[in-house]
């Protein structure tokens, strides 16, 4: 394709992405609110927030260090490259040269990584216990997500994440193998795991011994907020295009005469992930800290499971 | 086999590997028994689509059978039992959460090796249909063996139960109505003895942890 096309397909995917984010953490807090019986804060909500983040001024501890400063441009720009890579709309992706599935969950840990970071940095007690539960958590979700999707990879028989999701829609769109259901249970998992959802972290409790990613955040203000509330909610759709594409890919656009339709199913499958995290928040409770290893080892099994079952559904290894 | 029906299967299957895990992986009583209950009625689906292909009458009662009996009045009877016992309700094990994760992923790469020879011969599209049979038969052991509580030793059988009526509908179509029936009833007249037992354990030694009534030999 030529240049020009590429570098439209390019920008659009990180315009789509970026303004979708927020939305997307709007729909999860209605639809939970309407669960619970409430009526929510309204789906343009985040929007007003990020506008807000942005036009405050930022205060910095005397404690911190280049790290806290570099943090959200850092964790910001690993989570648009990220979702420069994960197919949304459409398949082949110009820039997906760049890196396949391997370097899209390096570059999800390199973030997670330099949060953890900061929230050591600003030498304050919260901040420091956020990391550490942080830490845990990723260290036992970590191999469940390389599970999940070498599981995926090995189906299509390459790490390429543009190449999984053409060959998905090549062998017809939805796959329900046992491999890949499993698979995609793993995934959800981890999803819940990463993004902070319940039943791993609370995202809006306010009360700091129970935080995990908000203590990291805590300390930040102004623009460094808003960047890191975008990036967070630019890796919970980036986990959603994931979930979405690489099981069931049907409806993804290959040709440019085919991006409407790509859009409506984009966006169906989307909310319907989302409807589905807001049901799974409304119906469990957030786990003790230390029942954790719990769940996380449940999402590990699932995924060990899938690869084997991949294995096994051929006639043994 | 048609290919929504195979699909189906596939779906069941999955399914059932997983309520395997959630059983091994759970830590509180009543989700438990939901979880049984979910089990056996995915059974009830796998029969019905058995049912369906090969249009043998017998699978359609014995799908409707297992989804009342074992869906429906053993959970029901299990929640009277938890009832009436007012036992605590979470789950001792004696290995802990991960570790017991990990054995029943074990378990399940050992069904799948002992399924070899008998996949070798052709089961069509069942050949996961057994593997999964199998690997509940070996979860049910591994529940029966370290689960404290006689009521999760309870469900541990039940599970071994329905691991070995999926292995009878993956290899053979189902066995003869009279075989099924009988062993059917005897899994509901089983259930409610063993429910009267636990109910006198706990009256005799009040508790219900098998742990502690090893202690009592000698």
């Amino acid at each position: 394709m030529s240049t020009w096309t590429a570098t439209l397909l390019l920008v659009g995917q990180l315009a789509l992405v970026l303004l979708l984010a927020p939305w997307i953490r709007g729909l999860i807090k209605t639809l939970k609110a309407r669960m619970q019986g409430r009526r929510g804060p309204g789906l343009l909500q985040p929007y007003a927030d990020l506008m807000k983040m942005l036009h405050k001024s930022e205060r910095f501890s005397e404690h911190t260090t280049w790290i806290f400063r570099a943090t959200p441009y850092l964790v910001f720009a690993s989570a648009l490259t990220v979702a420069a890579l994960v197919p949304t709309v459409w398949t082949p992706l110009p820039v997906s040269f760049v890196g396949d599935a391997i370097v899209v969950i390096y570059l999800l840990a390199f973030g997670a990584f330099f949060t953890a970071l900061a929230g050591l940095d600003a030498a304050s007690a919260f901040g420091g216990m956020g990391s550490s539960r942080e830490m845990m958590v990723m260290s036992l979700i970590e191999p469940a997500m390389m599970l999940a999707v070498f599981t995926v990879a090995v189906t299509a028989g390459t790490t390429d994440l543009s190449s999984i999701v053409s060959f998905h829609v090549a062998s017809g769109g939805i796959s329900l193998a046992p491999a890949q259901l499993l698979a995609f249970a793993g995934l959800f998992l981890v999803a819940l795991a990463e993004n902070g959802r319940i039943p791993v972290d609370n995202p809006s409790t306010h009360l700091e011994l129970t935080m995990m990613h908000e203590a990291m955040v805590l300390e930040y203000s102004g623009r460094s907020l808003a960047l890191l509330e975008w990036a967070g909610a630019l890796k919970l759709l980036i986990f959603f295009s994931l979930l979405a594409n690489a099981f069931f890919p049907l409806g993804i656009a290959m040709e440019t005469q085919n991006l409407p339709w790509g859009l409506g199913a984009y966006a169906l499958k989307v909310v319907a992930l989302a409807a589905a995290v807001a049901a799974t928040e409304t119906v469990q409770a957030k786990l003790r800290l230390f029942r954790l290893p719990d769940v996380l080892a449940i999402a590990f099994v699932l995924s060990l499971m899938a690869l084997i079952m991949h294995f096994l559904g051929r006639g043994g290894i | 086999m048609s290919d929504a029906l195979l699909g189906a299967v596939d779906i069941l299957n999955a399914l059932l590997l997983l309520t395997g895990f959630l059983l091994v992986g759970y830590k509180r009583l009543l989700p438990y028994v939901r979880v049984y209950a979910f089990q056996s009625m995915l059974l009830a689906a796998l029969s019905l689509a058995l049912a369906l292909q090969t249009g043998i009458f017998h699978l359609y009662v014995m799908a409707a059978l297992t989804l009342l009996i074992k869906g429906a009045l053993i959970p029901w009877s299990l929640f009277a039992l938890i009832a009436r016992l007012q036992i605590k309700r979470e789950i001792e094990t004696t290995i802990n959460v991960p570790l017991s994760l990990l054995s029943a992923g074990a378990l399940v790469v050992l069904a799948q090796w002992v399924a070899q020879p008998l996949l070798a011969r052709g089961a069509g599209g069942m050949s996961i249909t057994l593997i999964v049979s199998l690997a509940l038969v070996l979860m049910g052991l591994f529940l029966m063996a370290t689960r404290r509580k006689a009521i999760t030793q309870i469900v541990g059988l039940l599970t071994m139960e329905n691991g070995l009526f999926l292995t009878g509908v993956a290899m053979t179509s189902g066995m003869p109505m009279l075989v099924e029936l009988g062993v059917l009833f005897d899994v509901f007249v089983g259930i409610s003895i063993l429910g009267i037992f636990v109910f006198r354990i706990r009256q005799a030694f009040d508790t219900v942890d098998m742990e502690q009534l090893r202690e009592l030999k000698g």
